[in-house]
């Protein structure tokens, strides 16, 4: 009886999914829009995680589709580098960016004033409680999407990429297509204006 | 109040998990909305520079249709209206000609 297992694991070590990208894009290169569908389909998943995981769910399909077509316009540049998916992180990240430039440019970022609830939650994480029953809470939720709204675009992604999803300095600046001396100036402002919001609103409750 | 660093790594020690587990699941990529993507990419055109010989000529082809048929319909009407016979060569065979009744007859 062959070992299952280990026949497929040699297949997909010799049938990597990239490979077949490669072939894909080499074909919707030559103009083929259904090779070029292939690829949406294959990839979809991937570009629309991301956007969800940086703008709101109405704006997702969106940010999507925007990609989609920097995809098929840069799908030369894809065919030399390689790497589709790393590129359609990078893109789709900037792309984000680009939506909360245009949003904070129009001023339609609601500002918004924490609860007492929500201002008692930050004041319970800051005087040292156990953060993991208070990450469960309700609160916190909204605590995030509040102090998220009170930074600007540029530091918005900075938080994101490196508090919350754990990318290095490094992978975040090749994910913006900033310097990484940009990035690391970013982080540490955006650490300051956290540790500024932190202190008024602290003010607020001890008034 | 002054805020530590202490407290600023707590706050976001708390909120990472928070934001790990919002829903990032792009459910509402379905059919519609690839059908959507791909009616836009089949209204656009290759990706320039990667079309296949064939089509770039066809497309320039086609970019020159217009252009074509104004000189056709320049040359059509300068055609029509252009004498064969140039001045020069009609003197040239007065000169060398004597009898007046067959260069009038070559004239009309």
């Amino acid at each position: 009886m062959p070992n299952l297992t280990g026949i497929s694991e040699l297949y997909m070590s010799l049938h990597k999914p990239e490979d077949d990208d490669q072939e894909i894009v080499r074909q919707a290169c030559s103009g083929d829009t259904n090779a070029f569908e292939k690829l949406l389909t294959r990839h979809k998943r991937h570009v629309g995680a991301i956007a969800a995981a940086h703008v709101p769910a109405s704006q997702v399909e969106d940010i999507a589709q925007e990609v989609c077509i920097k995809l098929y316009l840069g799908l030369s540049k894809i065919r030399e580098k390689g790497s589709i998916k790393g590129w359609l992180a990078a893109v789709t990240i900037r792309t984000c960016y680009d939506f909360w430039r245009k949003q904070y440019r129009r001023n339609e970022i609601a500002e918004s004033s924490l609860t007492t609830d929500q201002r008692n939650w930050i004041e319970q994480v800051i005087s040292d409680e156990t953060g993991q029953r208070l990450a469960e809470q309700r609160e916190a939720r909204q605590v995030l999407e509040a102090v998220l709204q009170k930074f600007g675009p540029e530091d918005r992604m900075v938080m994101e990429l490196v508090y919350f999803q754990g990318h290095s300095v490094k992978e975040t600046a090749g994910l913006l297509g900033w310097s990484s001396a940009n990035v690391k100036i970013r982080t540490f402002r955006a650490r300051k204006k956290l540790k500024k919001i932190l202190a008024a609103l602290r003010e607020g409750i001890n008034q | 109040m002054k805020i530590n660093n202490q407290a600023v790594n707590r706050l976001l020690k708390t909120l990472a998990p928070v934001y790990k587990s919002a829903d990032t699941d792009p459910g509402q990529l379905g059919f519609k909305w690839q059908q959507d993507v791909m009616r836009r990419i089949r209204q656009m055109e290759p990706p320039q520079g990667q079309a296949s010989f064939f089509q770039a000529v066809s497309r320039a082809a086609w970019k020159l249709v217009p252009v074509t048929a104004g000189l056709a319909i320049v040359f059509g009407v300068a055609a029509l209206n252009f004498d064969v016979v140039s001045e020069w060569q009609a003197l040239d065979l007065m000169a060398s000609v004597t009898d007046t009744v067959a260069y009038l007859d070559f004239l009309q």
